[in-house]
């Protein structure tokens, strides 16, 4: 009865609009049809939501509706992809969403009992890319790069204090690597939700090495307050060629990095998904939005297809063999 | 000092900037008064906008919205018992008496002045003493964070008049509110009770609109549905504060400006704290007659001023040292960068003209505040005119609204109204709201304090706070208040006293 009804006043609903757009029908045939959300799963003001902010006009351009930002923000991201693993491909045809990684992986950890994994999620695209670094103050005499500062901790066990983000974040993950792979690595951590305390203990003395990302760090390194020692990449890095690489120093692969993708309802028709994906791919490379995030220090990056199942398949992997979880 | 500093005052005096500042403050006070709407998200909101828009202007326009939006957020507060933002939570209290007591525009034209000269003295620190203030902010460790929130819990037993016990238990509720969601530590989510509301941990938005706007809700709905709340029906056409007022007020104000300044620099304080610690101070230096909790125009003037001397200096660690203190700071950190203006000492060197025009932009935007917030208020006050029967469902849906519109999502909708069932009879049974939200506010300032600090200790946690000369001069503080506190005869007497003047005033006897 109720279900009748409702299909009832559907149809009625559907007629009085086509009455209404008849010159137009044409148009009504398009997806998408109305606004697009983008959901942030973290505070307006952070890194995902000021990069997400600058792309919404280019998309909203490209795909001919109106691009609207909505912040959900908690538990580590968690509030939001909960939700997005449920959205419904035909009702929420209308939600794109940023999917940040690694933090995404935590559901890995056994403590957090979810059941939700990479498959709950349909990942449109890679959207940018900022690997991890280490940086000390640059006044610090003890240690002038990766391998004094290395030798600094191995020769004071427990006493070098590094600031991170939390545990299950890029940089914690670099830390983690650390402490599982090399020998004699026991350093301290105090942990944060977001750069400005890190950055506010490092220059304050509090802490003695920031685990941080590229992007945010390398205007304090310009601003001769800290001094890189090292990167967590495979190869080095282009704004960065005078830093070595992890592996450089220890011959342990360490690769962190903090990466976003933009996702959409698990199950939307291929078509949909391509009229997204399309419409990201054009605006990832418009080189109005690419200079407008590299003045946030943000380098986009775009992978999709193989490439984006590649990237994904061995960030998962790196995830598990640290089994962060275990660090603590 | 740079002798051209005077000469970018003039910079500011542009048509764009100025119609900024006005569209800016507007903007602000508005989004500030209506809860759930925060000015951090004005502000992002901006952020594309900005674009078109000159560095400065962009940048001009974003802190009329921050420092306007701290002061809009007590309009609500002081005429429904609504706070807009957690800057004004505190200004519920004695501004919602007042208004009771048909005080309203006195409230708000006191409020205004709090605010409006609290910015101006902010944004003068803020132009001139920049630099060794952020110096000044480097000073503050997790030891000293930790010691900052302690300090603020000590209000705790300030804003419980008289009912210590059950203030306490309230504000140990707020503490163990705040412990809910992902511990940084662990990477692992605490007391979800397989509640996803709970993963994210507890909002503050949630709480405050629940504590105060949607208890007050329910309040007016079982009030006398046609009275208005405060009993009159006509409003003083007075915008502009009184001599007496002022000087009545003069050292409750003083106070809080100084508070408000000294938190600014404080790293993750901020305006939400330096309100209660302001408060807390002025209760604790009550006088015999003082009618806090009753509507005392003085407590008032100390919030109101705190929350704005807050505004100019929280932006001295984002200018100088490129750390941004707050959401709003962040986000205009993030316009700044669009703009390719890197914060941060370079920025003084390479683009004195901007950085030092947006400091002037925000001295003459609080002017500008002051003019439309007298304008708005006298509009705003009318809704004190409306038959409760009307507000108390107005406010109830408005509660939920804002909140979905702020949170974006149901489980903060549920978790408000719990708040609200709480805040309805905590207020009732003497179990004060505020004790709670200022658990709930400090606890992560404390528990993150002190778990960094165990850490950096490296061990010997005395050593490391003895060798903290701010820490320590803090920890004075906190003693001196505690002893204060505990003298559980103060207000009982104090009570008494007012009682007594209460009955003997006009006869001369005191």
């Amino acid at each position: 009865m109720q279900e009748s009804r409702r299909t009832f006043l559907k149809a009625a609903g559907a007629a009085t609009a086509a009455a209404l757009v008849a010159p137009h029908v044409a148009r009504a045939a398009t997806f998408p049809s109305g606004p697009v959300s983008l959901m942030v799963p973290f505070s307006p003001g952070g890194g995902a939501d000021r990069s997400m902010r600058l792309m919404a006009p280019f998309l909203s351009k490209e795909l001919g509706v109106p691009v609207t930002i909505e912040n959900i923000d908690g538990g580590g991201g968690w509030l939001g992809w909960s939700e997005m693993a449920k959205w419904d491909p035909e009702k929420d045809d209308h939600k794109l969403g940023c999917i940040n990684l690694p933090h995404l992986f935590s559901y890995m950890d056994p403590r957090m009992k979810r059941t939700e994994t990479l498959e709950s999620f349909n990942i449109l695209c890679w959207h940018s890319y900022d690997p991890c670094i280490w940086a000390v103050r640059e006044n610090d005499e003890r240690f002038l790069n990766l391998k004094q500062f290395l030798d600094y901790v191995e020769k004071n066990p427990d006493q070098i204090v590094i600031s991170s983000t939390g545990v299950g974040s890029d940089d914690h993950m670099g830390i983690a690597y650390a402490e599982k792979f090399l020998p004699n690595f026991k350093v301290r951590k105090v942990y944060s939700n977001g750069d400005n305390k890190k950055i506010q203990e490092v220059i304050g003395s509090v802490t003695d090495c920031v685990a941080g990302n590229v992007g945010y760090y390398v205007p304090f390194m310009l601003e001769a307050q800290l001094r890189p020692i090292c990167v967590l990449h495979d190869e080095r890095w282009s704004e960065l060629p005078s830093v070595p690489t992890f592996k450089e120093v220890t011959g342990k692969e360490n690769v962190s990095y903090a990466g976003r993708t933009v996702g959409a309802a698990k199950g939307l028709p291929e078509e949909k998904n391509k009229v997204y994906l399309d419409a990201l791919r054009r605006t990832i490379a418009n080189p109005e939005y690419i200079i407008q995030e590299l003045a946030s220090k943000n380098v986009l990056m775009f992978l999709e297809g193989d490439a984006l199942q590649a990237r994904l398949k061995s960030s998962a992997d790196r995830v598990a063999s640290i089994k962060f979880w275990e660090s603590e | 000092m740079d002798p051209t500093l005077f000469g970018y005052a003039l910079n500011v005096l542009t048509v764009p900037n100025l119609a900024a500042m006005l569209a800016g403050t507007t903007v602000g006070l508005v989004i500030g008064a209506i809860p759930g709407l925060s000015p951090p998200m004005a502000i992002a909101l901006l952020i594309p906008l900005s674009f078109g828009l000159p560095p400065e202007t962009a940048i001009i326009l974003m802190v009329s919205v921050y420092a306007a939006g701290i002061y809009g957020g007590s309009f609500s507060a002081i005429l429904l018992r609504a706070p807009g933002t957690s800057a004004s939570a505190a200004s519920a209290i004695e501004g919602y008496e007042l208004t009771k007591r048909g005080k309203a525009m006195q409230a708000i034209r006191i409020s205004t002045f709090a605010s409006v000269v609290g910015g101006l003295v902010s944004g003068v620190a803020l132009l001139l003493l920049a630099p060794p203030l952020a110096r000044a902010s480097l000073l503050f460790g997790p030891a000293e964070m930790f010691l900052v929130a302690i300090l603020g819990l000590t209000s705790i037993a300030a804003v419980t008049f008289g009912k210590l016990f059950r203030g306490l238990l309230a504000g140990l509720a707020g503490l163990y509110l705040s412990t809910f969601g992902v511990d940084n530590y662990s990477g692992f989510p605490r007391y979800t009770f397989d509640y996803i509301g709970f993963e994210g941990g507890i909002g503050i938005l949630s709480a405050i609109i629940g504590l105060f706007a949607f208890a007050q809700g329910l309040e007016l709905c079982q009030a006398h549905a046609a009275g208005t709340i405060s009993g009159v029906d006509r409003l003083s056409w007075n915008l502009f504060p009184r001599l007496s007022e002022i000087r009545y007020t003069r050292w409750a104000l003083l106070r809080g400006w100084i508070t408000g300044l000294v938190m600014g620099i404080i790293p993750a304080a901020g305006a939400s704290v330096a309100q209660w610690v302001a408060y807390g101070w002025e209760i604790r230096h009550a006088k015999p007659g003082d009618q806090f909790g009753r509507g005392e125009l003085k407590g008032l003037a100390a919030t109101e001023g705190s929350n704005n001397g807050v505004t100019g200096t929280s932006l001295i660690p984002l200018f100088i040292l490129g750390i941004p203190g707050g959401i709003s700071a962040a986000v205009i950190f993030g316009a700044l960068m669009i703009h390719g203006l890197q914060p941060g000492m370079r920025l003084f060197r390479n683009n004195p003209e901007v950085i030092y025009t947006i400091m002037w932009g925000f001295l003459f935007a609080n002017i500008v505040m002051g003019f439309v917030a007298a304008l708005l208020a006298r509009v705003m006050a009318y809704l004190t005119l409306f038959p409760q029967g009307v507000l108390g469902p107005m406010i109830l849906v408005f509660s939920v609204i804002g909140t979905y519109a702020g949170a974006n999502n149901i489980h903060a909708v549920w978790i408000m109204i719990g708040f609200g069932v709480a805040g309805y009879y905590g207020q009732r049974w003497g179990f004060s709201p505020a004790a709670m939200l200022l658990g709930l506010i400090l606890g992560p300032i404390a528990e993150n304090g002190f778990r960094d600090m165990m850490v950096v200790a490296r061990g010997a946690p005395f050593a490391y706070l003895a060798g903290r000369p701010i820490a320590l001069v803090l920890l004075a503080i906190v003693v001196m208040v505690l002893f204060y506190a505990v003298r559980p005869k103060k207000w009982e007497r104090l009570e008494a006293d007012s009682a007594v003047a209460a009955e003997t005033a006009g006869t001369g006897k005191t």
